[in-house]
């Protein structure tokens, strides 16, 4: 169903004042007073990865005589920090072409994913949507592989995978101009045994092609389903729910027809993800004060029912751990997974922790990092002294 | 310059509209500058392949100005673009 919306009380919290502006469905000059100051809101849209939509939202305030006081001053300092997004997001689109031109050098038929496929036909403009890697998806991990040696000739560098079952994605790197560019090459929709129903053969068939021709992305309903299933994977190792993934699904939402909704629920359905494509949809029209069509929601609602999937623990991290492992098909599958994710690779535990050092000593960093989960999860579930 | 002359724009320099002004990315040399809803214009007319001349009639159209204070910005932009290699004169 669709949650009732932020009220006027609410909109006196910064996240929630930030949500309001960005769902433009205000006057500004009708807008409640700043909730702290400039340059916290600035900070806090930073955070969340919209600083880039705000300066675009708030940018009828330099025609207006009415801004509510404050505005003005967040405007300017919004549209600073937004011509660095810009800047940031020509960097990333520079790569991206790289990659898509040597996937058609090897004749490598690729689907951008994610942001960077969003940011170029859901958004108005392409810095809108805040990108920090670029993700394509190849036919097999054969590809993927092919594809990975060929960016290393190219400047890049490769992170062995953590292991074929944990991760269905290989990972290149590369410093450009400060920033470091990182280009997840997919083999799978999602790095998750949970929500792979999707064969590469079908997604394909529901891409489409940008202006340019060539580049493919995913056509709106399959954006939406896996913005969901991207979310909920985050979600699950403790990813804040930002907002700038909450309002990819206003992007999005706001462009479907209703044959798409209808689409949409029965794709959810029989992929087994109608609780978490649901789970989105409600969080976004909450924050973003949007009602999406309630047969949607309502057929959402029903197959979700059906799911082994409880979308009230998509937060819970063993949960989703316990799930994806039961997802696995058979006895072998499921002890390679759990050997995986015991024991990954050392290219992947330096990236994960950001150092260097001998398997030994990553391992060794890897324990640490649990027992101190474990410890503060048993504070918390203690509760605080008497 | 004369009036018949075109631009190129190098393949590593690229360009991109934020709010009311044009960000030019060089990504050979990772630096970036800023263009004016003029400068922006300007742009984005010489990026399409219009000459000097097609330029300044367009924008004496748009903005009501005078042609010869608009050639003269016109030049002026396009010298300090071509002096930090953001454009290539068109052969």
């Amino acid at each position: 169903m669709n949650l009732p919306g932020l009220n006027s009380a609410d909109q006196t919290r910064p996240r929630a004042w930030l949500a309001t502006v960005l769902a433009g469905d205000k006057d500004l000059s009708t807008l409640p007073a700043l909730p702290a100051p400039p340059a916290d809101l600035v900070q806090l849209a930073a955070e969340e990865e919209v600083l880039s939509l705000l300066a675009w939202r708030l940018q009828p305030i330099s025609s207006s005589n009415e801004a509510p006081a404050g505005l003005t001053d967040l405007q300017g300092m919004a549209q600073e920090a937004a011509r660095e997004a810009g800047v940031a997001s020509m960097l990333f689109e520079s790569q991206t072409r790289e990659v898509l031109e040597t996937c058609r050098q090897l004749k490598l038929s690729a689907i951008l994913l994610k942001g960077s496929a969003l940011a170029r036909w859901a958004y108005a403009a392409p810095h809108l949507r805040s990108c920090g890697d670029v993700d394509v998806l190849v036919g097999s991990r054969q590809e993927a592989l092919l594809l990975a040696r060929q960016l290393v000739r190219k400047g890049f560098e490769m992170a062995r995978p953590s292991g074929e079952l944990v991760a269905y994605e290989l990972l290149c790197t590369k410093a450009l101009a400060g920033l470091t560019v990182e280009v997840d090459i997919h083999w799978r929709l999602a790095n998750s045994p949970l929500f792979n129903r999707f064969e590469y053969n079908e997604l394909l068939t529901n891409s489409m092609p940008m202006r340019d021709g060539q580049t493919l992305v995913l056509e709106p309903v399959h954006a939406l389903v896996h913005a969901a299933i991207h979310r909920a994977l985050n979600l699950s190792i403790g990813m804040p729910d930002s907002l700038k993934w909450l309002f990819d699904f206003v992007a999005i939402g706001d462009r479907l027809t209703a044959s798409d909704w209808q689409r949409l629920a029965e794709l959810a359905a029989s992929k087994g993800v109608a609780g978490v494509v649901l789970d989105s949809l409600e969080a976004a029209g909450y924050w973003f004060t949007r009602r999406w069509p309630a047969d949607c929601l309502q057929a959402l609602e029903q197959a979700s029912a059906r799911e082994p999937i409880d979308r009230r623990k998509l937060g819970n991290f063993r949960y989703m751990q316990k799930m994806s492992w039961h997802a696995l098909p058979g006895t072998a599958a499921k002890t390679r997974w759990l050997w995986q994710r015991v024991f990954p690779s050392r290219d992947y535990m330096i990236y994960l922790y950001g150092e260097q050092g001998s398997y030994a000593s990553l391992m060794w960093q890897r324990m640490k990092q649990a027992a101190r989960k474990l410890t503060a999860k048993h504070a918390a579930t203690k509760g605080p002294p008497p | 310059m004369n009036p018949s002359e075109r631009i190129n724009i190098p393949a590593h320099v690229m360009a991109r509209e934020v709010g009311d002004e044009t960000v030019i990315l060089d990504l050979a040399t990772g630096t970036y500058f800023g263009l004016d809803e003029v400068g922006g214009r300007i742009w984005q007319l010489l990026a399409q392949g219009k000459t000097v001349g097609e330029v300044v009639a367009t924008l004496v159209g748009e903005y009501e100005a005078d042609a010869s204070v608009i050639e003269q910005d016109l030049l002026q932009l396009m010298a300090e673009l071509e002096r930090r290699q953001l454009v290539q004169r068109a052969p």
